[in-house]
């Protein structure tokens, strides 16, 4: 018997094959966009990533020793490494850099989950200092979706400024309780800790509006201009509203600005995607400005990460049909070129080198392919689900 | 449609109370026999154990749930707790013997080593841990109040309504570690796909409370 360890996955099949093409799709789509592959080691310094994570975080890190006898952890977050890799690799008359990634992250998983390794596709934009940034990859990601048959993810913004600027004003013993009940999603916490600690009336007011922010991007804009006042978070995020709308995409969009997410690094616009039937996102991003300074750089980051597994999950492919394609005795000179224009044609090809031509056609059963291709008599055949195969 | 998860066990008829408060349909949830799916006009209920009502929202089943703060901690799911019903009160506490009571009013080397029986591994184990205090557990699934007595565990870490079960057992509580309520609660995706909704349902614990003249927490 052959056992792997407890939380980790072996990908293959169908699985594989769906996780694999969203990857390339992702790639694609980002990589037209100058968005270049980036490969980030599997271990990161303990003394790099330790200050950079929040305690709870820091719980969740999988810690180890290097050959070299270093204390690392393996990587558990992808944006540090594409930070390290700017601040040590770019000069500034280089940037920005854009750059995109996929591959495993580990973390301890939070109960009812159980796996530590996630595989997750992201994509970094760093070092930009004008407009744009967040529409280009909101848009870019979004568009990665809908290729990947994935017609309605919603994506939901909010402002990690936003709270800062809310929350910032207020005693720490206040704050940290209240920016606590947020990020947990404990809203119960929230209204308790806001009634227990007394506040100027209008000051309440405004906190207790913040959870229920959410929804419709334009009215809920509209309604937080009324109680905030034109602020330079809800500036920015109208722009983004704005300029989704205008690319088609503002059916996907939602807002919630009592969203916060888990690393404080976010300091900007910061949103998450749902769709499909799972409970909890499919993965989110933001701003993280204040990251970027503390390696000494000026300028925007955003990037974003998506579990690969789950959006493979929810991907149709109607591209390419699978098939088998029996040789049937040609050469295999011939044979490859007379499978290229199948290919050309729309059908990704299996070749069987089999001598009969039932074991080819079992074997595009045995598949699930719903086509198998007779390379001698070029010709593509569905195999009907009665057993009996037609032109 | 949305799918509501409840608890089933001695704390269902309180859930279905709340929602009967809600204006929420219970004909066919009162009448359901042994059915654990109940369909009753634009809601489906399942019924589950109070431990597993967390694990139906976390992973997208149920879009809401009724579930209590003991079982949202133990499991560790992801979800918003929306309103605290104020329903079904009680406490998690640590409880044992006169003689282990008396021992942790020490220093800590005094309780090292202990052995605690609980159904909350999870609470039980992030309780010792904050507190740097190494002990052993031993995960039960009922009745963890006879363990000390029968010599099972020093000690114990459950929940406690009036206390009578404890003192039948010659136990005394020896920390609070939290109060335990129903909670209402929704998935994080239902929480922005179906929003209106969510927030036409808690609107109704406001106007809910309201009428009760209780203060059980404010609805969002």
């Amino acid at each position: 018997m052959s056992r792997q360890p407890k939380g980790t996955r072996t990908l293959g099949g169908n699985e594989g094959e769906r996780v694999e093409r969203c990857r390339k799709v992702f790639f694609e789509t980002f990589s037209a966009y100058g968005y270049v592959p980036f490969f980030a080691p599997g271990l990161q310094l303990l003394e790099s990533a330790w200050d950079k994570f929040p305690p709870r975080f820091r719980k969740r890190l999988i810690t180890v020793y290097s050959p070299s006898s270093e204390a690392c952890c393996l990587r558990a977050d992808m944006t540090l490494a594409a930070v390290s890799y700017l601040s040590s690799h770019y000069s500034p008359q280089e940037r920005p850099l854009r750059l995109c990634y996929a591959g495993p992250l580990y973390r301890a998983p939070i109960p009812p989950e159980t796996d530590f390794e996630r595989m997750q596709f992201g994509a970094e934009l760093l070092g930009w200092e004008g407009e744009g940034a967040d529409v280009e990859i909101t848009a870019l990601l979004l568009r990665s979706l809908r290729q990947l048959g994935i017609h309605s993810p919603v994506v939901v913004l909010g402002h990690a400024g936003f709270l800062r600027e809310c929350l910032g004003k207020l005693d720490r013993s206040v704050s940290i309780p209240l920016m606590q009940a947020l990020l947990e999603r404990r809203y119960e916490a929230y209204f308790a800790s806001l009634a227990d600690f007394h506040l100027q009336k209008e000051m309440e007011t405004r906190l207790a509006s913040i959870p229920r922010l959410r929804g419709n991007a334009a009215s809920i804009l509209a309604k937080a201009k009324d109680l905030f006042g034109e602020t330079s978070p809800l500036k920015d995020l109208s722009l983004i509203v704005e300029a989704l709308g205008e690319l088609g995409l503002g059916e996907n969009l939602r807002l919630d600005l009592a969203l916060a997410r888990e690393l404080e690094y976010y300091s900007g616009p910061v949103f998450e995607i749902f769709s499909g039937n799972a409970g909890v996102s499919l993965g989110g991003g933001g701003r993280y400005d204040g990251l970027l300074e503390q390696y000494g750089i000026v300028g925007q980051a955003l990037g974003f990460g998506l579990d690969l597994r789950a959006v493979a999950s929810l991907s149709r492919f109607e591209g390419s049909m699978p098939a088998v394609a029996w040789c049937g005795g040609l050469s295999p000179r011939v044979a490859l070129e007379r499978a290229d224009d199948f290919i050309a044609s729309g059908y990704r090809v299996e070749l069987s080198w089999q001598e009969k031509r039932e074991a080819a056609i079992q074997l595009a059963r045995t598949r699930g392919y719903d086509w198998w291709i007779d390379l001698a008599g070029c010709t593509a055949y569905r195999l009907e689900t009665t057993g009996k195969e037609r032109d | 449609m949305f799918t509501l998860c409840l608890p089933t066990g001695r704390v269902l008829d309180e859930a279905v109370e709340v929602l009967q408060e809600l204006d929420i349909p219970t004909t066919k949830l009162k009448e359901r026999g042994r059915s654990l799916v109940v369909q009753e006009e634009g809601f489906r209920f399942l019924l589950a154990k109070p431990m597993d009502v967390p694990v139906y929202v976390h992973y997208g089943i149920a879009d809401m749930a009724l579930a209590g703060s003991d079982v949202i901690w133990e499991t560790g799911a992801s979800l918003v707790e929306l309103v605290d019903t104020g329903r079904g009160s009680c406490r998690i506490v640590l409880a044992g013997p006169r003689k282990i009571a008396n021992r942790f009013l020490g220093h800590e080397s005094q309780v090292m080593g202990l052995r605690v029986a609980t159904k909350y591994p999870r609470i039980a184990e992030e309780y010792f841990a904050d507190r740097g205090i190494q002990v052993e557990f031993v995960h039960l699934h009922g009745s963890i109040e006879m363990a000390p007595r029968l010599g099972l565990s020093d000690c114990i870490v459950d929940i406690v309504q009036t206390g009578s079960t404890l003192k039948a057992n010659a136990l005394s509580v020896i920390a609070e570690i939290a109060p335990v309520s129903l909670k209402f609660v929704s998935s994080r995706k239902s929480l922005q796909l179906a929003w209106d909704a969510i927030e036409e349902i808690i609107g109704k614990f406001s106007t809910s409370s309201k009428k009760a003249g209780e203060k059980n927490g404010e609805a969002i």
